[in-house]
């Protein structure tokens, strides 16, 4: 990479970190794989960056790595991410289940099976179409919208327990 | 109004979502740490080019010994001792994490037996493992009731990695010759229907230490890691648009050497590649031999090979082709560049291919270096498969087309595949 490549690609890295990593939490549900995936999504840029310098999908190129590294990681671990248990036993410690709105939903997104979670942040935090995420996601349009449904259906349902915080099944 | 009310509206959601990811900002040093990355993921590329595409001797002499590292061609001789060979079986060891687990192996055999060709005697394993992204992934070869060689794949499905499938069930490879058996299909569902993704699983020899499958389908970047995982066996995924005819199978032999090899397909939804042999080339034709009887090869099918789309059929005549290749004055192909999608066609000049009929909008999106891919249309699925024709090699008479490096060339004697549709396989 020239001089004048690399000035542009650590301006798209400062422009774009912030963006790619709050996708990527909400994705990982986990700061620290947040972290690694963007980095990771980031360094695959690097190398792709000379042909995509004068591309103005530099933005869309980077969310279908970021979602692809996502995918990768994710399978490659599959068999770390088994239902496990609930609430109290992993959460934050608040002795008085009174979650706020927040903290409901950040626990019910991320005992969200992988695909739904993915599907619900693409379609509601990205703004991306139905096409567009199937497009990321490599699948049917039909799919995503299942997916989609499916997700926020589930939201609600375990959104229902936030007062019954034990009954939240959550995946680590 | 509380959190369950407002996963009802979207633009609240979206604002809770907002606000839970308000509290994430990025760490210190994170541009430090990108660099870092990207000069590790630069350094591992220029390793596996420098070992996957060297075709010269390397030969080091330290006191007086010579250290030989050398890329075999395709189908070319090697060094590599192929195991001792057990009559028409490959008899390798088993491998994989279950390589000695009977239980699982007597799951597959039953699966295996309830196929045509069961029930199966002199069974014997090759690969039993699930210390993988798919799940249970089990390669068996044995005499059908008939007594034929067969080799079979029998893997967990994409959408449930309890549901074991037979995927494969071929008559089993020349154990004298073989040294990689693999399957790459994105048909891997438990109802045998299109997976999100390709899967492939290669397996080789006892004396490799590594196995990589790649796609000149699919960009580096659109995939994770493919580098192995130190064992001579791989499974792995990629996009849906790498199918078997664009991915090879490279195995890294504890002797220094490398070999590539053509992966295979072969499930019932996989289009299958008739096999043909070119006999004469020229600027405006190439005429090909097909191996073997088959009826199944028709005008206008597309003719291709690992490295790229070479063109169509023009012509069938008592087994021999003539093909049009997309070089040719009067070829046409309709495309679209990887990853960034703009459609256009590809336009024969006679020694060369244009990339015309862009959109205005989209010109200024297409950029030197980028790969130019054709939908095969004996695919069932538009999703899946793509060929490559070539690189977009100078945009700067972008008006009348941008110029296209073809990424397949041919001489007689060259093997090319022509691609019909699962539906018509014959012979």
């Amino acid at each position: 990479m020239d001089q004048e490549s690399e000035a542009a690609f650590e301006e798209f890295v400062r422009a774009s970190y912030s963006r790619l990593l709050r996708l990527a939490y909400l994705l990982c549900a986990d700061r620290g794989h947040a972290e690694d995936v963007v980095q990771t999504t980031l360094a695959k840029m690097a190398l792709a960056w000379p042909r995509l310098l004068r591309s103005t999908g530099a933005d869309h190129y980077a969310q279908r790595v970021l979602v692809n590294t996502v995918t990768t990681r994710r399978r490659r671990l599959w068999r770390g991410e088994t239902p496990t248990a609930d609430v109290d036993a992993v959460g934050d410690g608040d002795p008085y289940h009174q979650l706020d709105q927040r903290d409901a939903l950040r626990r019910a997104l991320a005992a969200l099976p992988a695909r739904q979670r993915t599907a619900v942040v693409l379609r509601h935090y990205a703004d991306l179409s139905e096409y567009q995420a199937a497009e990321l996601m490599g699948c049917s349009v039909g799919t995503v919208k299942s997916l989609t449904s499916r997700g926020l259906h589930k939201l609600r349902e375990c959104l229902d327990m936030v007062d019954e915080p034990q009954r939240i099944v959550l995946t680590k | 109004m509380n959190a369950n009310e407002s996963v009802h509206e979207s633009s609240t959601l979206r604002d809770l979502l907002e606000e839970i990811v308000d509290e994430v900002s990025p760490s210190l040093g994170y541009s430090a740490a990108v660099k870092r990355r990207a000069a590790m993921l630069r350094r591992r590329r220029r390793t596996r080019r420098l070992l996957a595409s060297v075709t010269t001797v390397c030969l080091l002499s330290v006191g007086g010994t010579a250290l030989h590292i050398r890329l075999d061609e395709l189908d070319g001789q090697d060094d590599t001792a192929a195991a001792a060979t057990d009559g028409p079986f490959l008899s390798w060891d088993p491998t994989g994490n279950r390589a000695r687990d009977a239980n699982l192996l007597q799951q597959a055999l039953r699966i295996w037996d309830n196929a045509d060709t069961g029930p199966h005697g002199a069974v014997h394993p090759l690969l039993l493992d699930d210390e993988n992204a798919l799940g249970p992934v089990i390669v068996v070869e044995g005499r059908s009731r008939t007594g034929e060689p067969r080799l079979a794949f029998i893997t967990a499905s994409a959408d449930n990695k309890e549901a074991l499938s037979l995927r494969v069930d071929r008559p089993a490879p020349d154990p004298v010759t073989t040294r990689t058996i693999s399957l790459v299909t994105p048909w891997m569902q438990s109802d045998g229907s299109l997976a999100t993704s390709s899967w492939a699983v290669a397996l080789s020899a006892p004396g490799a230490d590594r196995v990589t499958i790649t796609s000149t389908a699919v960009d580096e970047q659109e995939i994770g890691d493919n580098d192995g995982q130190g064992h001579r066996h791989q499974i792995s995924f990629l996009p849906l648009s790498a199918t078997a005819l664009t991915c090879t199978v490279t195995t890294y032999w504890s002797h220094g050497t490398a070999t590539g090899q053509p992966a295979s397909g072969g499930t019932v939804r996989d289009v299958q590649p008739v096999a043909a042999t070119v006999r004469e080339t020229s600027d405006s034709s190439v005429k090909a031999q097909v191996n073997g009887a088959n009826t199944a090869v028709a005008p206008g099918q597309f003719v291709a090979i690992s490295d790229g789309l070479l063109g169509r059929v023009r012509s069938v005549s008592g087994g021999t082709l003539e093909i049009q290749p997309v070089t040719a004055a009067s070829s046409v192909v309709s495309s679209r560049t990887s990853l960034s999608n703009i459609h256009g066609n590809l336009r024969g000049s006679g020694s060369g291919i244009t990339f015309t009929d862009i959109s205005d909008k989209d010109q200024d999106q297409v950029l030197v270096g980028n790969r130019v891919e054709v939908i095969d249309p004996a695919e069932t699925d538009p999703r899946v498969g793509a060929i490559t024709v070539g690189r977009i090699s100078d945009r700067s008479s972008s008006g009348a087309g941008m110029e296209v490096q073809p990424t397949a060339t041919v001489k007689p004697g060259s093997v090319v595949y022509v691609l019909t549709p699962p539906a018509s396989r014959n012979g």
